[in-house]
């Protein structure tokens, strides 16, 4: 890569890429996946730097992204361009000077969908400006959403839907029909950005090709969400007490030898296999043969792996449902499920697994119409535990083992269920790192930290600790930390006893929402400690928030209405400090 | 002996700062991180008649968990002489259902323990122990602790004289610092107010302090296994006053050859007017040379040996400006608890019952708490605990007498009737799973260890033989091991040293005869020295007599 480098495909002269050869032919594997985390940061900025010097682009790309998959689409789609020679520009809608948007003709929305309906923060100005009533017309614009979201939820690409709604309300032109991703949303990205780039290349005129920055070293690391890397456990522990009425485990998984690099606040993205047990129950209560040939994407296959390795089984959706009544002539599903309220339909999806509909509804279904209404089995992600700067080349994570017991018989979730139940020390596990730049660290040393989390929502903070103990930081740490009982669930209680012990935390208020005569939860602790938090705001702390939607919501509607209680004079100023808290990348949410 | 006296141990910087025994424990008591306290503020509880505790049966899968382990409290209550009365009993109860872990453990230092009171439960229970009118104030710690006192001489005139002594010499010795009003019963300080502690000073004693008075010829208060005591001297119906005893104490710790058990000696006689001042002088003199460098070597026992009795008696007298008068000659006759019922010569009647190992709590065959809860209801007069562990219904009247018989039998509170003597005599200490200290079991093994005691006993024809057995799970001996006749210490889980040979009036401590050993060698040895036993005693002579004369070779044969 670094040998084709001249000055003809890339944007740097002679002496640039001789100290580029010079200084990145050295890095190692690891080195080299570090700088790429460390560009990418930078991105941002570095391309609002681009427009500013350089005339209207052909096209623009903003995305909206708060894991960081959407920015993942966006920047493949803009290198993809740029190597075409269409001169893309890429940016971040938090980074977007949102009036420069009635100049634009060609935009591609990269928008996703979180907690109940919302956009991800970095949008929330871009939001707020469409849909302000002065809002301008934009009939220059053409457009084209990629919206990402997840099924199993229930306004599922709301934020997708309402921009689009808003942008053809303002005389905006969509080139084409919103794409809608759930949460296996690969197939449909890339289809995506092959529509847009051959698009393009008829359509827009086409400059020199660039090379693209990211493509200098790998972006991503050798292993993949498509080429996951399959590590071995080496522990799991239960790490909720006895009587605790949850079931969470610690994993220590090994990435010796596997360059996989990470950083706190990432995830790992982990393929879980179904349990053995229920594809057997599935399909001998639909009557099948489990080697009953099928067809999955277009290969061969037969209906034990397509179900075991391929399909959803443990999360079902609305549309899941309705199929499903429909090819197995289960009317009384149909009816059942079509007569609910739309809360009672949420909670009936919530509650069962596929084989709760089997074994609560018999029916006849052909393997083939079984496997196509079925959605492919998609990763489940959980936040890293762990800092490589103190834990080397393990990886951790804190897995709640997801339950439902709706028809009186226990389902676990796909991954939990393996990971906690079924996995032993020794096995091998699928996962792959998926970054969050979204929630690091602040860059600034001295900006003190909260971390505000319920149940495993912890983990990432346990990450965050982890790399404040390996780099000896001194900067101020404050854990609110909420979950049901003092005595069983307070996850890695000996880690953080011990980080205040030794000064590295300088506070712990904790929820334990059984223990007492009232619930008592984080937003309740954000109440009580509001004076303490203004003071740790007005000294600029960052907040980061990682649990339940319910719980950011919570706590951050406990906080906008606890700061409206402080004494005169304070209140407003605090109330704007919170609003900016987002704008200025000072609000990090983690949720799910 | 030379001691550095001098220079101080942690706990003595602990007291130092700790502004009068109050330390971080507010802030402690609100933090939500942990169930339990920091390390300071757990020294200091104790003065506050609190000790934090875990459940050592999970430490372990705990500790795997990154769990800190499972804490919670145990309770103690100051309660002189174990008196208390029904009310309070009923008190006590309602506390241990709501708060504790649904028992009241009776201790062998006359008081009541809770058990697994979690800390943001504390302050209520605290609250409700003052309200009843007992406190737990200086039930622990480096201090005076809770005054003994015989609970049942069928001289009721003088029981009643030589209680209310012991119940006013506690009240004279306890702390004066008002930290135990505010933390507990939300008491404020006055501002600007300053504590005093007139004897103990900021720095308090250098190890804890125990006292007990005793009314021959019962000794079931072990009155010579304590630092000070008071031994009554009655003539003709009249309480003259009492012998003094100075030094005596169980503690030890294994591998350690300093440390040992140590009998009190007789150090003079006072009246019962002088009884405050004696205690208050000697109190001082043990603040002023106890051992402050070394905790393994400050109770008053080293001080004493250390000095001399001499020594003392010049101390003491020279502070209390007159001489103490000389010993009279008193004896006891046993250590032991009699149980049934005894008339008083107040014509009223008391009844002992035997509590295992003084373990108060509802089983399947013996709902027990829930038995003495109904005797409480219905009985108008005291409930006294022994230093065996064993209860008292005290002060009951003829006519009450026959529903109180009904009662004991209804709720399997009768086993004195049915029990060998072995059992009867038998006591641990509480040791495993909530005891910091225990190195071995205790309160759980005893009564299996009996069972197979007993059978030894029956095999040997001895099981009408008085005999008593005493297990602690550690060398610290709160069960008084070394004043059984067959003493049974802790050393690791299974692993026991094996002591035999005291006087049953308690004046002799046994002695160890095997080290380390499990429970078929205790059993190995002990069928040995009882079939010698049954051939070889001399006349009525006992157990510990015989095994204090043979010694070690009574075992040796065997191993």
């Amino acid at each position: 890569m670094l040998a084709t480098l001249r000055t003809d495909n890339s944007p740097f002269n002679e002496r640039e890429i001789e100290l580029l050869r010079h200084s990145l032919g050295a890095l190692d594997v690891s080195q080299s996946q570090w700088l790429s985390g460390y560009l990418a940061g930078r991105l941002p900025s570095l391309e609002t730097a681009e427009t500013q010097s350089t005339t209207v682009p052909a096209l623009t790309i903003l995305f909206g992204s708060e894991t960081g998959n959407g920015e993942a689409i966006a920047t493949r789609l803009a290198n993809q361009l740029n190597q075409t020679g269409i001169k893309t520009t890429l940016e971040s809608m938090g980074q977007f000077r949102v009036a420069s948007l009635k100049k634009l003709e060609q935009v591609v929305f990269v928008i996703s969908t979180h907690g109940e309906g919302d956009p991800p923060e970095e949008a929330l100005e871009l939001f707020d400006y469409l849909q302000a009533e002065r809002a301008p017309e934009l009939p220059r614009l053409n457009y084209r959403i990629l919206a990402l979201g997840d099924q199993s939820y229930e306004h599922f690409c709301l934020a997708g839907q309402i921009l689009d709604q808003r942008l053809r309300q303002l005389g905006a032109t969509a080139v084409d029909e919103r794409i809608d991703c759930d949460v296996d949303y690969h197939r449909q990205a890339t289809r995506f950005t092959e529509t847009v780039v051959s698009w393009a290349e008829e359509h827009l005129n086409r400059a020199e090709p660039v090379a693209p920055v990211l493509s200098l070293v790998p972006t991503t690391a050798n292993w993949n969400r498509q080429s996951p890397y399959a590590a071995e456990v080496l522990r799991v522990q239960r790490i909720t007490g006895d009587g605790s009425v949850k079931d969470i485990h610690h994993l220590e998984i090994s990435l010796e030898g596997a360059g996989l690099e990470y950083l706190p606040g990432d995830s790992l993205g982990v393929w879980a296999r179904n349990d053995s047990t229920v594809v057997d129950a599935l399909i001998s209560g639909l009557g099948l043969a489990p080697d009953i040939p099928v067809r999955l994407e277009g290969e061969k296959s037969d209906l034990i792996s397509a179900l075991t390795r391929h399909r959803e089984l443990t999360r079902l959706t609305e549309q899941t449902i309705r199929q499903f009544a429909q090819s197995s002539n289960q009317g009384a599903l149909g009816d059942h499920f079509n007569g609910l309220s739309r809360a009672k339909r949420r909670q009936f999806i919530e509650s069962r697994q596929l084989l709760d509909l089997v074994e609560e509804y018999p029916a006849n279904i052909a393997a083939q119409d079984l496997v196509d209404l079925l959605r492919p089995l998609a990763p489940r992600s959980y936040s890293i535990a762990s800092s490589r700067s103190l834990v080397d080349d393990e990886v951790h994570l804190t897995v709640a083992t997801l339950n439902s017991n709706a028809i009186g018989r226990q389902r676990t979730g796909v991954a939990s269920g393996q990971l906690n139940q079924r996995l032993q020390s020794g096995d091998r596990i699928s996962v792959f790192v998926e970054p969050n730049r979204r929630f690091r660290l602040p860059d600034d040393p001295e900006a003190p930290v909260i971390m505000i989390a319920a149940g495993t929502g912890i983990a990432p903070f346990r990450a965050f600790m982890q790399d404040l103990e390996a780099t000896g930081a001194h900067r101020n740490t404050w854990l609110i930390f909420g979950n049901p009982s003092l005595r069983t669930d307070f996850i890695y209680q000996r880690e953080w006893l011990n980080w205040r012990k030794t000064g590295l935390l300088n506070r712990i208020d904790a929820a334990w929402s059984r223990d007492g005569v009232h619930k008592h939860y984080v937003q309740h602790v954000v109440c009580e400690q509001i004076e303490r938090l203004d003071r740790w705001l007005s000294r600029g702390a960052h907040v980061y928030l990682c649990g339940s939607l319910a719980m950011g919501r919570d706590v951050l509607g406990s906080l906008q209405s606890s700061i409206a209680t402080l004494p005169a004079g304070t209140a407003d100023s605090a109330a704007e400090t919170v609003k900016q808290l987002g704008r200025t990348g000072r609000l990090h949410k983690d949720l799910y | 002996m030379a001691t550095d006296t001098t220079r101080s141990n942690p706990v003595e910087d602990i007291k130092t700062n700790s502004n009068f025994l109050r330390g971080t424990l507010q802030q402690g008591l609100t933090d939500t991180a942990s169930a339990g306290l920091s390390e300071t503020d757990t020294q200091l509880t104790k003065f506050h008649g609190i000790y934090q505790q875990d459940d050592r049966d999970v430490r372990d899968q705990r500790r795997k968990q990154m769990l800190e382990p499972d804490h919670s409290f145990m309770i103690r209550v100051r309660m002189p002489g174990g008196a208390c009365t029904a009310e309070q009993w009923l008190a006590m109860d309602a506390i241990a259902n709501r708060w504790a872990n649904h028992s009241l453990r009776l201790t062998s230092r006359q008081a009541f323990q809770f058990h697994g009171v979690l800390k943001n439960d504390l302050k209520t229970s605290i609250q409700r122990i003052n309200s009843s009118l007992l406190d737990t104030l200086a039930a622990c710690g480096d201090v005076n602790r809770n005054v003994m006192c015989t609970v049942l001489p069928e001289l009721s005139a003088i029981h009643r004289q030589v209680f209310d002594d012991a119940s006013k010499l506690s009240t004279h010795l306890l702390p004066q610092t008002t930290a135990y009003h505010e933390i507990w019963l939300d008491k404020k300080k006055v501002v600007g107010s300053t504590d005093v502690e007139p004897i103990y000073g900021e720095t308090y004693l250098p190890r804890k302090f125990k006292t007990a008075f005793a009314i021959p010829p019962h000794n079931d208060v072990d009155v010579f296994a304590h630092d000070l005591g008071y031994i009554a001297v009655v003539d003709d119906g009249e309480l003259l006053g009492y012998n003094i005893s100075v030094g005596g104490g169980m503690g030890a710790t294994h591998g350690d050859p300093k440390t040992y058990p140590l009998l009190a000696q007789l150090l003079g006689f006072c009246t019962p007017d002088q009884v405050n001042e004696v205690a208050e002088a000697i109190v001082r003199i043990q603040h002023e040379f106890g051992d402050r460098g070394n905790r393994k070597h400050a109770r008053f026992k080293y001080t004493v040996e250390d000095h001399g009795l001499d020594w003392l008696r010049d101390q003491l007298e020279s502070r209390l400006g007159y001489p103490l008068e000389s010993v009279r000659p008193v004896t006891f006759s046993h250590t032991g608890d009699d149980y049934g019922w005894k008339r008083g010569e107040d014509g009223l009647w008391n009844l002992l019952l035997f509590i295992q190992n003084g373990r108060i709590l509802d089983t399947g065959h013996a709902p027990m708490l829930t038995g003495l809860r109904e005797i409480a209801k219905l009985h108008n007069g005291e409930f006294r605990l022994t230093a065996n562990q064993n209860v008292v219904i005290a002060g009951v009247t003829e006519q009450e007498k026959d529903l109180i018989v009904a009662t004991t039998r209804e709720y399997g509170l009768d086993a004195h009737e049915q029990l060998s003597k072995a059992r009867l005599g038998a006591m641990a200490c509480v040791a495993f799973p909530t005891c910091s200290l225990a190195m071995a079991e205790a309160e759980r093994y005893l009564p299996e260890l009996l069972d197979k005691i007993e059978d030894s006993l029956k095999q040997h024809g001895l099981q009408d033989q008085d005999i008593n057995i005493r297990m602690s799970g550690c060398p610290n001996g709160c069960s008084r091991p070394y004043l059984a006749e067959i003493g049974l210490v802790g050393k690791a889980p299974g692993r026991y040293q094996l002591y035999l040979g005291a006087a049953r009036d308690g004046s002799r401590l046994n002695r160890l005869v095997l080290e380390n050993v499990d429970e078929q060698g205790i059993l190995r040895a002990l069928d040995q020295a009882l079939i010698q036993f049954k051939y070889d005693r001399k006349d009525t002579e006992s157990f510990g007599d015989y095994a204090h004369r043979i010694g070690s070779d009574l075992v040796k044969g065997g191993m």
